[in-house]
């Protein structure tokens, strides 16, 4: 008798704790699906920032860190990484371009009087160079190796 | 019996050998039970998240953007016949959907030149309609735009934006007959689930489409599967419209509604500047008005060396075998030349057929040079109508696309 009772209790206690667990699991799963990333805008005080810097480079967004990186990275990399700046390369025209088309499409902010300043950092450190009509291959001398047949 | 005494009850229990049976059986059944409960309510696993998904590419894939997500091929790893999951370029303008559930996911048809909107599920879609399976080229409308001078926005393709995969699907004729649709109809577009950059749910990220005789071509295909699997996540997983030979963002990613429009489709990203070039050609750098810009159609000609990697050195005399792929949009690839003086002369490479129109094209050839010193081996493609690939840029546009310079690798002879 005592067996048997104690048999059921653990057999309800454990329906209980499945019953549980799914219900937790579907929160968690509802959470997740409703997770939308809304990214703070609030800046970080400017030392945090420069503490990641290393070699010139600001290390969790590959940003030159010359004057005013920082502007780039509270008004840029909250939408999308830093790698799309630091692989182009334009003019100021061009830099003011892009954030007219980003403004007008991409929900993009008025950078206010920041602009003049960003398009300054992005034209200094992100410019283009010329190429002509079809730039040399380039290849590292350890790109080289010995091809067998 | 009150919660003290159940307590006092179970630890009584674990110092028992049958006990702890019971409490290791408990919880073997708990995590099961979990797992098949997590199982039925999200179905299988679908990557979603960015990182993740990069881990499991080839570790030499081009990361031009996190997020968005975009990774580019090395051309070098484009060697395969059809190009495997790990080794695809990945094209994002937005961020991934939150959650996919082929189950309850519904495809709905409608449009200004639907007269009674339709909605199928994936089983009905796989069971009403006879499947097909083509190899398709799809390529980055900017793919080739890191050699724009003066440069563009964008991501900056090398020449590695493409990709021929096997998909399986249903014809988007058949559906639209099933549909039925009215004789007004000039365009297709299509919606995804994909997310806004800005985190702004009312925007749609990307929505471009077709004019009515690309879409009813027997190649269009609404797709289900790539390389024989379930299509994965970051490329369009359960669904994908899968149209071979135009720029790629036509062949929407997580297709879960399509409209036929009575006009030419204006979506996202179907207006000036996106995927549009001058109706003629400019001076590079100059301004174009958006009523001066045409919507790419068809690709250009192309072919990419695959074998072997940009580098090699080989010896006086030795025989290397050179090979590649060959595309051209709409058309077929009629022949393949390859140079190792600079485009002074061209030997024929051999060709083969494309498996299915709208494929990619094998072209091999064995070279040998005698002389010492460093060569550059061009590749040049024809397409069927006698047009050659360019040995410089062609014509200069705002946001760089359709780059179909001959691709060219290193070669030093010792």
């Amino acid at each position: 008798m005592w067996a048997d009772k104690q048999v059921r209790n653990i057999l309800l206690m454990m329906i209980f704790i499945t019953g549980l667990s799914i219900l937790v699991s579907v929160i968690s799963i509802n959470e997740e699906v409703n997770a939308v990333q809304y990214v703070s805008l609030t800046p970080e005080p400017e030392s945090s920032l420069l503490k990641e810097v290393q070699l010139g480079i600001h290390l969790p967004t590959g940003l030159i860190a010359e004057k005013d990186f920082e502007l780039i990275v509270y008004n840029c990399t909250s939408c999308h990484s830093a790698d799309l700046i630091i692989k182009n390369r334009l003019s100021a025209d061009g830099w003011l371009k892009a954030i007219r088309w980003m403004q007008e499409k991409q929900n993009l902010w008025d950078l206010g009087k920041n602009e003049e300043k960003i398009i300054a950092y992005l034209a200094k450190n992100y410019a283009p160079t010329a190429q002509g009509r079809r730039k040399n291959l380039s290849i590292q001398p350890t790109d080289w190796y010995e091809l067998k047949n | 019996m009150s919660y003290k005494e159940r307590l006092i009850d179970l630890k009584s229990l674990i110092g028992t050998a049958p006990g702890l049976v019971l409490i290791f059986g408990g919880v073997t059944v708990l995590v099961s039970a979990g797992i098949i409960a997590s199982t039925l309510l999200i179905g299988p696993e679908q990557e979603l998240d960015e990182e993740k998904i990069i881990s499991k590419m080839h570790p030499e894939m081009i990361i031009h953007n996190r997020r968005p997500l975009n990774l580019e091929t090395p051309v070098h790893l484009l060697d395969d016949a059809v190009t495997p999951v790990d080794k695809m370029f990945i094209r994002n303008n937005g961020l991934m959907p939150t959650a996919l559930k082929a189950d309850d996911w519904k495809l709905v048809i409608d449009g200004e030149s639907v007269p009674t909107p339709k909605t199928y599920t994936i089983g009905e879609l796989k069971s009403k309609f006879k499947h097909h399976t083509y190899d398709l080229v799809l390529e980055c409308g900017g793919n080739g735009r890191s050699e724009s001078n003066p440069p563009a926005t964008g991501n900056q393709w090398g020449y590695g934006g493409v990709c021929c995969g096997r998909w399986t699907g249903v014809r988007l004729k058949d559906v639209l007959a099933d549909v039925g649709i009215k004789s007004d109809a000039v365009y297709i577009g299509y919606y995804g689930t994909d997310r806004h950059l800005s985190g702004d749910a009312s925007k749609v990220v990307i929505s471009r489409g077709v004019p009515m005789e690309k879409a009813l071509e027997d190649e269009t295909l609404i797709a289900f599967a790539l390389n024989g699997a379930d299509i994965p996540a970051v490329h369009g997983y359960p669904l994908r419209l899968v149209i071979g030979g135009w720029p790629a963002s036509v062949s929407g990613k997580w297709l879960h509604r399509l409209v036929v429009r009575n006009k030419i489709h204006d979506g996202p990203k179907m207006e000036a500047p996106s995927y549009r070039v001058p109706c003629y050609p400019i001076e590079p750098g100059a301004t174009v008005a958006d009523k001066d810009m045409c919507i790419i159609e068809s690709m250009p000609v192309k072919a990419i060396i695959t074998y072997p990697k940009t580098g090699a050195m080989v010896k006086e005399g030795q025989v290397f075998e050179v090979r590649g792929k060959s595309w051209a949009g709409d058309l077929s690839v009629k022949a393949v030349d390859i140079s190792t003086d600079y485009g002074k002369t061209w030997q024929a490479a051999k060709l083969d057929p494309p498996p299915n129109r709208l494929a990619w094209q094998r072209f091999s050839s064995k070279l040998k040079i005698d002389k010492k010193g460093y060569y550059e081996v061009w590749v040049r493609a024809t397409d069927s109508k006698g047009v050659m690939q360019p040995m410089v840029s062609p014509e200069w546009n705002p946001q760089g696309y359709l780059n179909n310079a001959t691709h060219r690798i290193a070669v030093k002879v010792n």
